[in-house]
């Protein structure tokens, strides 16, 4: 009897962890309420924040795991992501404007990057670092978040997202270390940010104003005089820049807002099917698993027990039909979640199609916004070079502004 | 023997090509080109008969081919010309108009910074045509025009005044501030055409083919669309701006200055109608449009393809100022060139 029961124990073992999801990193607590702002501060003590479109990763390498995945939904999810932390951030009180960004952006004060690791709707994992302008890193971390089915339930665009105890998890993490800065941090980080657009748009100039250590850490050299008209120039393209980059973010809320409705469904469902699929896959194996173990435990009883009566046989044909009949049930569990693997590629499917579109559009308008800057950005870095040249008398060849690409029509 | 030879000058085409072909078939002694009264001379001397029998059948076919390409060059020369002498009476016109009106300080700063934006429009498509001027016929082209040193194309504004560094600095800030508003109107075009864009149409659904898709859709849109309204005056940190908010002040806009468009468009027709009747010499486009009497009715489709020359109630301040030019001009063919500029330029922001 002894040899049935380690039999049985190892038989059932498989069951009792048949289907625990494994996602990789630490998962983030419930219910984590965001950190927020108790008083207003004022504009020195609000860094700006650009988040940079998160990098989409890969899918996962087995190809059970991509099933339903796709690279668009990936680099949906990619512009989506950061959308809604920007909205969590904003809600603080902790920042001052928060943007998205298509690429790295220089002058910033403060840049958030990120990853998507994992992603299947179920759950989320993200890898996520932000630095300072003046190259110091404040810190980059791993959040994962497994969303409980009813979390998918009662959201709502830019407050409530089925994965926000991730997304308020970053923001506080954020906030925190703001909050360790002394007023001369952020000050210097305003600074440094101003100076290193400065270089950007008039290198000649502000070339010299800051100098780097050996760990890349950023360090005013000089400061600009407060009546700087040069710099006031690089104010006012940077001022047209931030407008510029807000353009953009319009475009960016607006494709925000039109995938919330699909991906908030797709997760959904997802999650139910995936969470019914892991129910099924248990129940087949736990049928498939007593099938087996009443067949063993019918011929063992026939070799433990020596009598050969009417009773013993009966016992031994009744667990042996109902092993089977086990078995066969876990195999027609087993083609249940066949069909549900396909039904969840269809939504994968399904989303992708809808997402796609989403993600052209809002990059094609980011490419015709950008790109048009751009050249009128090389035209204002010539002009302020020109500037320069004239008034400290250093003119060159290169100062000459290039009629071709003159600003006006 | 050939002999080298140095054409001075622009010199007409024809002859010299004559003259260079000659020379090519012809043995030559002396070759010399003179001018006597501001006429060219080419003087050959010691050319046989049968040089000179090639030189002309030679000429003969190549006149056919070179005859439409050097008429077109020496037209678009002149064209181009034209355009710079009328430009640059438009500039004098507005720097004195300008140093007037400061004077008499009746000028707003918006006003100023109108009339400085145009003077800038003006320099930079001088400094163009110059430019390509040079690049096409040579520096000669641009003798006795108002053109600025090659090394000095942004610095020279004022035809014949040399300019000290501080001036050039003004003029470049004066480039800089003007580059800075035109931006400015494209993000405001940019923004209006954001906050025009509607939210995604839904009608066609979002089914996944299965019952629980369909149940849900209809209330996950209302989500989507309540709180894209709600979005539009909650921000406060604002960047920003949001859907529902824009689209309102979209539809706002749009109303007015579709009335206003209407409205002035109208008025611009009348202008034109009476353009094109003063500058009846130029024999066409002497108004904004060609028949200025169409200008009326469809001023208002500022939409439209194609009638943007007629569409003269939202012009920007170089618009309003080049039209404003034009129509002041009195040459006739100065009065043409204007008007194309105008048409070029609404065509440019178009």
């Amino acid at each position: 009897m002894r040899f049935v029961k380690i039999l049985s124990l190892l038989l059932l073992a498989p069951v009792l962890f048949a289907g625990c999801a494994t996602v990789p990193g630490k998962q983030v607590d419930d219910q984590i309420a965001p950190l927020m702002a108790s008083k207003e501060f004022g504009n020195q003590e609000l860094l700006n924040v650009s988040i940079k479109v998160f990098d989409p990763g890969e899918l996962p390498e087995k190809a059970d795991e991509q099933a339903g995945l796709s690279l668009e939904i990936r680099e949906a999810e990619a512009r989506f992501i950061p959308i809604h932390l920007k909205y969590s951030m904003q809600r603080t009180g902790y920042w001052g404007t928060v943007r998205i960004v298509p690429d790295d952006d220089i002058g910033s004060e403060v840049q958030v990057r990120g990853k998507i690791e994992f992603s299947d709707g179920e759950s989320l994992v993200l890898t996520v670092e932000a630095l300072d302008s003046r190259n110091v890193l404040w810190f980059k971390k791993t959040y994962a978040e497994t969303a409980l089915l009813n979390e998918h339930l009662g959201t709502e665009p830019e407050k409530e997202d089925t994965f926000q105890d991730l997304f308020n998890k970053i923001a506080n993490d954020l906030t925190e270390y703001r909050n360790s800065l002394t007023p001369d941090d952020m000050l210097e980080i305003q600074r440094v940010a101003e100076l290193r657009y400065g270089q950007l748009m008039a290198p000649d100039v502000y070339g010299q104003y800051l100098s780097s250590d050996n760990n890349n850490r950023l360090h005013i050299v000089h400061l600009p005089a407060e009546n700087d008209l040069m710099m006031e120039r690089v104010r006012s393209i940077r001022s047209r820049d931030n407008m510029l980059i807000d353009t953009i973010n319009g475009y960016y809320e607006a494709y925000y807002l039109d995938l919330w409705e699909p991906y908030a469904n797709w997760r959904q469902f997802r999650s139910e099917e995936i969470a019914t699929m892991r129910e099924i896959k248990r129940e087949a194996l736990k049928r498939k698993i007593i099938g087996a173990a009443a067949i063993i435990g019918a011929i063992a009883v026939g070799a433990t027990i020596d009598d050969n009566s009417a009773a013993t046989d009966t016992l031994q044909q009744v667990m042996v039909v109902g092993g089977a009949y086990s078995i066969y049930s876990g195999f027609q569990k087993s083609q249940e979640v066949t069909i549900n693997k396909e039904v969840i590629e269809e939504l994968g499917v399904s989303f992708s199609s809808e997402a796609e579109p989403l993600v052209v559009e809002v990059e094609g308008e980011t490419f015709r916004l950008t790109g048009s800057a751009e050249e009128q950005y090389a035209e204002w870095r010539k002009i302020l070079k020109q500037i320069y040249a004239r008034e400290t008398g250093l003119v060159s060849d290169e100062a000459i502004p290039d009629q071709s690409s003159s600003a006006l029509p | 023997m050939v002999t080298k030879i140095r054409v001075k000058g622009k010199g007409d085409v024809f002859t010299r090509l004559f003259f260079a072909v000659s020379v090519s078939y012809a043995t030559v002694k002396e070759a010399r080109m003179l001018t006597v009264n501001k006429s060219r001379w080419y003087y050959l001397s010691a050319m046989n008969r049968s040089g000179i029998l090639y030189a002309a059948i030679i000429l003969l076919l190549l006149s056919t081919v070179m005859g439409a390409a050097a008429t077109l060059i020496v037209s678009s020369e002149k064209e181009l010309q034209q355009s710079v002498i009328a430009l640059d009476r438009a500039r004098h016109q507005a720097i004195h108009d300008l140093a007037e009106k400061k004077q008499n300080a009746a000028l707003g700063e918006t006003q100023q910074k109108d009339y400085e934006k145009f003077i800038i429009f003006l320099t930079v498509k001088i400094d163009e045509y110059c430019q390509q001027l040079r690049t096409e016929a040579g520096d000669d082209a641009v003798e006795n025009l108002p053109c600025p040193e090659g090394s000095q194309a942004f610095g020279a504004v004022q035809t014949g005044s040399v300019q000290t560094s501080e001036e050039q600095v003004r003029e470049l800030e004066r480039l800089f501030s003007g580059s800075l508003e035109q931006f400015d109107d494209k993000l405001l075009k940019e923004e209006e055409r954001l906050s025009a864009r509607q939210p995604r149409d839904r009608e066609s659904g979002y089914s996944y083919g299965g019952s629980q898709g369909q149940d849900s859709e209809g209330g996950a849109a209302g989500t989507g669309q309540a709180s894209g309204q709600d979005s539009g005056s909650s921000d406060t940190t604002g960047t920003e701006g949001t859907a529902g908010q824009g689209q309102e002040d979209t539809e706002m806009d749009g109303t007015r200055s579709a009335e206003e468009t209407g409205a002035s468009a109208g008025a611009g027709g009348e202008k034109g109608a009476e353009t094109a009747g003063a500058g009846a010499d130029s024999g066409e486009g002497a108004g904004p449009a060609a028949g200025g009497s169409g200008a009326g009715q469809s001023g208002g489709s500022s939409s439209q393809p194609g009638n943007v020359e007629l569409d003269t109630g939202n012009d920007d301040v170089v618009a309003r100022q080049l039209r404003e030019a034009a129509e002041k001009e009195t040459d006739p063919e100065l009065k043409k060139k204007l008007w194309e500029e105008y048409r070029k330029y609404k065509a440019g922001v178009q």
